[in-house]
Formats: C-alpha cells, structure tokens, sequence
C-alpha cells in the first residue's frame, strides 16, 4: 500500500477505535494472513472494531482510498476467503462478540457478527431453544463468518442451512450506509435481499448484527452408529433411508481411513475393521423418534450395515459426536496441509460420486479419507499432502479438479457449505453459464460498486461470453 | 392464471401479455433425492396431485379457493398454513430458470439441498411478481406423502387474552403442531390447528391437543375435524368471505403470535365491528380487512403507533395504492428506508439491465406520512 495512504488510513482509524486496535507490526499482519487453508497473504493493516460505529468508520476510510477491506471471524474458513490476497484492511470482528438479545416468544436473537456459534446456543438455551446451524467449528466459529459462507453442519440434513435460520441482517455497505435487510418478525417488505448477503463470502458488506431465527430444542434424541464393511454399500444405504422418507437429524459419513486417523487421535470407541460408518441422529418427539430408530436400523441392515447399534446414553452420543467431530484435527496430525473438498451431489448419486472418488484419488496414487454430511449430499473427500512436494501439489490439483467437474457432471455443486473463496473460482465458472456468473457479478456491483469488499473471493473477476 | 389480478394496478401501458400455462409437463421427479423440477404454467393443484401419485408432497397448499400456477405462487411469494412447520417457499425452491427481459434463460441455483456456490440468486425472484424475469421451471424440494393430515377446530366468542392464550396453547402442546391459522372477525374466532406425520402419531397428538385447548378454552367448541384432503378449505371460505364484505386488505407481520396485539387496535382505528383478520398464527403473519370509512393511511399509521417497530407492521395491501392516487407499493415502517431503497433499485437495474418485466408494477418506496 502506499505509504501515504497507510498513514492517512492510521490517522482516521487510531482516534475512531484507538491505537491498541490498530495495528501494523510484523507479528499482527502475519497472525493475520492466514485461515485454515495453507496459502498466506499479508494484509498492510488489520482493525478490530468494537461496535457498528466503528466499522463505519473503518469502511468510509478505506473506501476513500478503494483500499480493500476483508471482513475476519475467527478464521476458520477452509476456502481462502478471509485471506487479504491483494492487501489491504482486514476486520477482525471478533470484539463484537454479544449477544444482545433473545427473544424466546417469538423465537429470535440478535446477536454480534464476532459472537461464536457455541455462545449463541448457550444463550438460548434456557428458553429450551437453539439455532440449528451447526458447524463442526462451532466452539469458534462466528456466526458472521457462518453467515458470510451460509454455514451447514451435520443438523442440516433435517434443519437447512444458515440461510433458513437468519430473519435479518444489519450491514454497512462500501460507503459506510447502513442498510437493514429483513427484520425481526417473519415477512418483511420488498425484495429478498438478505438472501444475497448470507452466503456473500464477505463481498457485500459487513454485517453489524444479524437477527437470528431459533427454534424449540427437540425433546429427545438417539444416535444410531452403523457399520459397513464396504463404501459403496454404506452409500446405497444412505440413499435408501432418504427414498423411505425418513429425514434424521443428521447423516455422517466415516470412511476407514478417516476412521484411522480419528482412533489414532482421540479415544473413540468407534470400529477399527470397518470399511465405513454412518451416525445416524434422530430427534424429535419421545414417541416417534423409536419407531424411527427401528426403521433406519432395519433398512441399514437390510442394506448390508454389518451392525448398528444405539447409543445408550448421552455420554456414549456426546463420545460418538466428538470423535466425528475430531476429524478435521485429526486430518491435521499427520500433515499441516489437506485439501479439504465440499462437493454436493443429488443424494440418489452418492454410491456413483463417492466410487468415483476414490477412483479418481487411486489414479493419481492418493489416499483420501472419506467424510461429510451425506444425509444433504455434501461430501468432504479428504487429501492430506506435504506441500513441498511438487509432485504431490500437481496431483492434488488434478485431484481436486476432477472430482468438481465430477460432481457438477452428476448435478451437484462444488461446494456445499466452505464456499468458493479463492479455491474454487474455476469451478464456479463450470458450474454456472456465463449469463449467470454477469448476474451474480450485476448483484456484487449493485452492493459495491468499486469492489472494496474481499476482492478475488467468490465470483471471478471477469466473465467472457 | 392471473388469480392475483386484483391485488395489482391495472396495466395503464402498451404491453404484450405472455401466458405461461402453456409450460406443464409431468416434471422430473426425484424421490431419493427428495426433490422435483417441474414447469411452471401448471396450477399448483396439479403439481400436488402428480406429487402425490408417487407418494411424495410439497408443503404449500393454497387455502383462498385459487387455482394458481406453481409459478404464479412462487412470483407472487406467498404463504400458506404450514409455514409454522415447515417454512416459506424460500426454504423450498432450491433452483430457478428464468428468462430475462433481454431473453436470456437463466438457471439459478441447482438439485441439491446445499449450494453455496455463488451469490444465491433464487430468493430474489420469489415475491418478485415477475419484475425481475418470467420464471418457467423451478426445482423443489418434496417430502414423503404424510400418512395423516389432520386438524383440530377450535371457534367461538372471546376476548384478545383468550384467543392468544389459545394460539399459545397450541405453540407450546407436546403435540407439536405444524399450523396454526386463525380466522377473526369482532370477538367470533376459528382457530384451526394442523398436524402431520404417521397416522397412529397424529390421532394421539389429536387428542392431546384437544385436551391443551379445553383446558384453555373453556366454553368454546373445540372438534377434532374428520377430513384428509382440502384441510384448509374452511379457512378459504372465510377469507373469501371476508374479501367479499370488506373493502381494504393490509398484510402485517407481528411478534408471533400477535393476535392480541391487533385485536387490541383494530377496534379503535377501524371501528367496532368494521374490521376481521385471518392469518398464520404460528408466525404472526396476518391479513387485516377493513371497511372504507378508515382509510388506509389512518388504519396504517394507527398500527404503526400502536406497534413498536420491533414488534413489526409490514404491508403490502396493493388495495391501498389505488387509494392514494398512485401506483405505489407501501413500505412500513420507514427504517434507513433511502439505503434500503437504494440498495433495492441498484439490485433492479443491474440485474434486469434496464429491462423490466411487468413495468406496470411498482418498486417498493414509501408513503408520505
């Protein structure tokens, strides 16, 4: 950045949000550089507004000077898309972390965009409430963050996403207007803007505050695990529970290799010989939920599961939950790099897509650790690598491409919930005409004319017809 | 099918009509994937009874006695009962194509239930009234035909505490109902609570639903209603009714339930036995009628006074805009509404590239108060 422009950006900010939260030495832009992919790009300064007024003045600054601002929660995003990759501002919004109410009669909260997933849970929890989205991040995860990439999470399989759980949004725009889009009861008016912004990748504007929808906590639970000695088999099952109209809370996918690496890691109970499992969550009414479980486990095991058993209690659920969700840490033992893919397919594709998987990984002698959310048909193939080995970078980028193209080939998306960040650029360009990617790009224009928002993240630069 | 033609302006400029019944089909069914495509001239009857021949549903079932397009439904966005279970069409259009006013087709969206590929271009259209490209086939989310639908009718005479202590009972039962509508005019109410799920599930949730409104309603009659199909048919009796016997028509969105809040307001602005509501219960969402002799801006800025903003008043009466003279959509209440509107008309322009379908219609602004 131009030194002049840095010094007159210091000289707006320090007075609006004081020196200790305006920072330029060596140690903060480098902690500011990366999220949990591998690449790293300094930012020129990196801000940690406490309130809206705040983030006006920060964004009125930049703007002034089209210096890019790219909004930061915690940094957990495995797309690339908190990362400055042409410098700039990062916002960190980690300081607006309350919850600034809970309204349990009408079953929404309002909260700060830096607040985590687990605090909101908490906090609405004892209205006998919860917000549905659930990352496997969620410990740290923000629900800005989760909002900017229309988070999932093992529950979406029966709930939705972020996008059918957020009533509204407060956001500041490039030139630091505030603009609010839906609103605290359920039908507002004028077009649905918010669906633009939640899922947006930051590229839109900031959001201040979001109104969040909550819905009454399930009274019972059951966590069924399902074990199969073959991939292929574990996927037709998990097809067939969908065809029979049984819609369980959750459908997580395990595969050996994952499941090697999360024994190694933790000390989880789950099987060691098994090809695959599936856990398998039920919630609802105490009195239906039974009939469910009894349901699923037939078909499983008419599907070739080689057992399927019930959690006993909740500390054996809490147990099987855990070690799923430690398959991302564990994925990062044995190598600080991994490609983490998301791709969606229809849920009638699944055998098809995840044979292929492994058929596309064997061609190009990788080992890929097969997880996701399978119940939604988003999978998460898993490619540890050593990134100094230039061998390995090409095959992993081959890798990676031709499993996208495979997935849109059956349908599907390239990615689910991780969003497209600056990893998957190509693969929105296949997955959507040229017409399509001008629209999205008319949107990006109408919400910020001179691209001060996270340019280079989510929508290519240019589109030829 | 052009059922909604008179809550819109007339069309006052040279145009040409497009019809689209001419896009039916049988639709492509997914049942493992638990969606379906279909074109969107069709009524929506139609889709449902092609849905429900394999064994499949959507949950949206008109209840005003209309037979509109699938299209027509998702371009005019609207509601039905079941939103309290099962949410509005934005939770369940998962893909669009549309074809612009410059003519070309989009395909918005995708087949999967989770996308985030892109900006999401669908909720835009949904409610857009065709302003923004002529939608000609949508993917859908389904689900497996319930064994049973059911209801529990609960009508009688009674004070605004004692229809929303009834709504409540219904929100808070065990029997976790997925509608709750209720039809109001003076103090004569009809609250209709729905259930859906296996059949055995759905007599006993029957029951203790009736057992937590009895408990409530002493003095009311309260029935568990013998019919499967049309469920909803005695709520669109009364909305026709009431469409017939009053002159005004202003959509609200409250803090759910929010009957109370309404019932306590509305005799004084439109005057004792001048006005009725029916509505979503279960979300706060309703349609107010009333008679001419209080007109739209006093009934409307009478609840704007009387609801904080945070509690809501939304509406969008298209009735109140032949009133004013104008042809002006109505926003209430008045919040950043220069950014919002700006924002909006920015959105308009890019993406139609200066060409609107249905020019006739008005962009959202505001009433001058």
């Amino acid at each position: 950045m131009n030194p002049a422009v840095l010094a007159d950006l210091e000289s707006s900010l320090v007075p609006a949000l004081g020196s200790r939260w305006v920072r330029k030495g060596t140690s903060d832009l480098r902690a500011y550089a990366y999220d949990a992919t591998g690449p790293r790009h300094l930012p020129d300064l990196v801000v940690f507004p406490a309130d809206q007024d705040q983030v006006v003045a920060c964004v009125r600054a930049a703007s002034r000077h089209r210096v890019p601002v790219i909004p930061r929660g915690a940094g957990t995003g495995v797309s690339g898309g908190a990362l400055p990759v042409t410098g700039g501002v990062v916002m960190s919004l980690t300081r607006m972390n309350r919850v600034l109410c809970v309204n349990p009669d009408a079953r929404f909260a309002v909260v700060e965009p830096g607040v985590t997933n687990e605090q909101v849970q908490l906090a609405v929890r004892q209205y006998g409430l919860f917000f549905p989205p659930d990352p496997s991040s969620m410990r740290v995860a923000t629900l800005g963050g989760g909002i900017a990439e229309n988070a999932g999470g093992p529950r979406c399989a029966k709930y939705g996403v972020t996008a059918n759980h957020v009533m509204g949004a407060t956001i500041v725009m490039w030139d630091g207007t505030i603009v609010h889009v839906g609103g605290k009861v359920e039908d507002t008016a004028g077009l649905d803007l918010l669906g633009f912004i939640i899922g947006s990748e930051g590229t839109l504007g900031i959001v201040t505050e979001a109104i969040l929808r909550l819905t009454p906590l399930p009274r019972a639970y059951r966590t069924i695990l399902t074990v199969f000695d073959d991939l292929a088999t574990a996927m037709a099952a998990v097809s067939a529970v969908v065809a029979a109209g049984i819609i369980p809370a959750a459908m997580e996918l395990i595969d050996r290799n994952l499941l090697e690496l999360i024994r190694a890691s933790t000390k989880s109970s789950l099987p060691s010989e098994a090809a695959a499992v599936v856990l398998i969550d039920v919630d609802g009414d105490p009195e239906e939920i039974d009939p469910q479980v009894a349901c699923i486990t037939k078909m499983c095991l008419c599907r070739g599961a080689v057992d399927s058993r019930v959690a006993e209690n909740a500390e054996e659920r809490e147990e099987l939950w855990a070690a799923r969700r430690a398959a991302a840490g564990s994925l990062s033992r044995v190598s600080p790099s991994q490609l983490a893919m998301d791709i969606t397919v229809p849920r009638d594709c699944l055998q098809s897509m995840m044979e292929e998987v492994v058929e596309i990984a064997d061609k190009y002698g990788l080992k890929v650790c097969g997880g996701g959310h399978v119940g939604d048909g988003n999978l998460h193939p898993a490619v540890p690598y050593d990134p100094h080995s230039e061998q390995q970078r090409v095959a992993i980028e081959r890798f990676d491409w031709e499993v996208q193209r495979a997935s849109l080939r059956y349908g599907g998306s390239v990615t689910g919930e991780h969003g497209i960040g600056i990893e998957k650029l190509r693969g929105l360009a296949c997955q959507y005409s040229p017409e399509v990617l001008r629209q999205m790009q008319a949107v990006r224009r109408a919400f910020d004319p001179f691209t001060v928002f996270n340019p280079g993240k989510a929508l290519p630069r240019v589109v030829s017809a | 099918m052009g059922t909604r033609r008179h809550w819109l302006p007339d069309v006052d400029v040279e145009a040409v009509y497009l019809s689209t019944t001419g896009l039916t089909g049988l639709g492509d069914i997914r049942g493992e994937n638990l969606t379906a495509k279909f074109p969107l001239g069709q009524p929506l009857s139609e889709v449902q009874t092609k849905l429900d021949e394999d064994g499949f549903w959507f949950p949206f079932e008109q209840m005003d006695g209309t037979n509109g397009t699938l299209g027509g439904v998702l371009a005019a966005g609207l509601a039905n009962p079941w939103r309290y279970g099962y949410g509005t069409l934005r939770d369940w259009v998962l893909g669009l194509e549309v074809v612009t006013g410059a003519g070309e087709v989009l395909s918005l969206g995708g087949e999967v239930v989770k996308n985030v590929a892109g900006y999401n271009m669908v909720p835009v259209h949904l409610g857009a009234w065709g302003t923004l490209g002529l939608l000609t086939r949508a993917t859908i989310r389904i689900l497996p035909r319930p064994q049973a639908r059911r209801f529990v009718a609960c009508e009688g005479r009674a004070q605004p505490e004692a229809v929303e202590s009834a709504i409540r009972a219904s929100l808070s039962s065990f029997a976790s109902p997925q509608a709750v509508e209720l039809v109001l005019e003076n103090d004569s109410f009809l609250l209709l609570v729905g259930l859906v799920g296996r059949e055995e599930r759905v007599e006993a949730r029957l029951s203790l639903l009736e057992e937590d409104l009895k408990g409530q309603c002493q003095g009311w009659a309260i029935s568990v209603d013998e019919r499967q199909e049309r469920l909803w048919d005695p709520v669109a009796e009364a909305r026709l009714q009431l469409e017939q016997r009053y002159d005004w028509r202003l959509r609200v969105s409250v803090h759910r339930p929010g009957a109370n809040t309404l019932m306590s307001s509305l005799p004084r602005l439109a005057g004792a036995g001048e006005w009725a509501l029916a509505g979503h219960a279960g979300n706060g969402v309703y349609t107010v009628y009333w008679r001419d002799n209080a007109g739209p801006l006093r009934l409307m800025n009478g609840l704007m006074s009387d609801i904080p903003y945070e509690g809501g008043v939304v509406a969008e009466g298209v009735t109140c805009s032949a009133i004013l003279g104008e042809n002006r959509w109505v926003s209430f209440p008045p919040r950043s509404p220069r950014s919002q509107d700006r924002v909006e008309a920015s959105v308009v322009r890019e993406i139609s590239g200066g060409i609107v379908i249905n020019p006739h219609l008005p962009r959202v602004s505001l009433v001058e108060i």
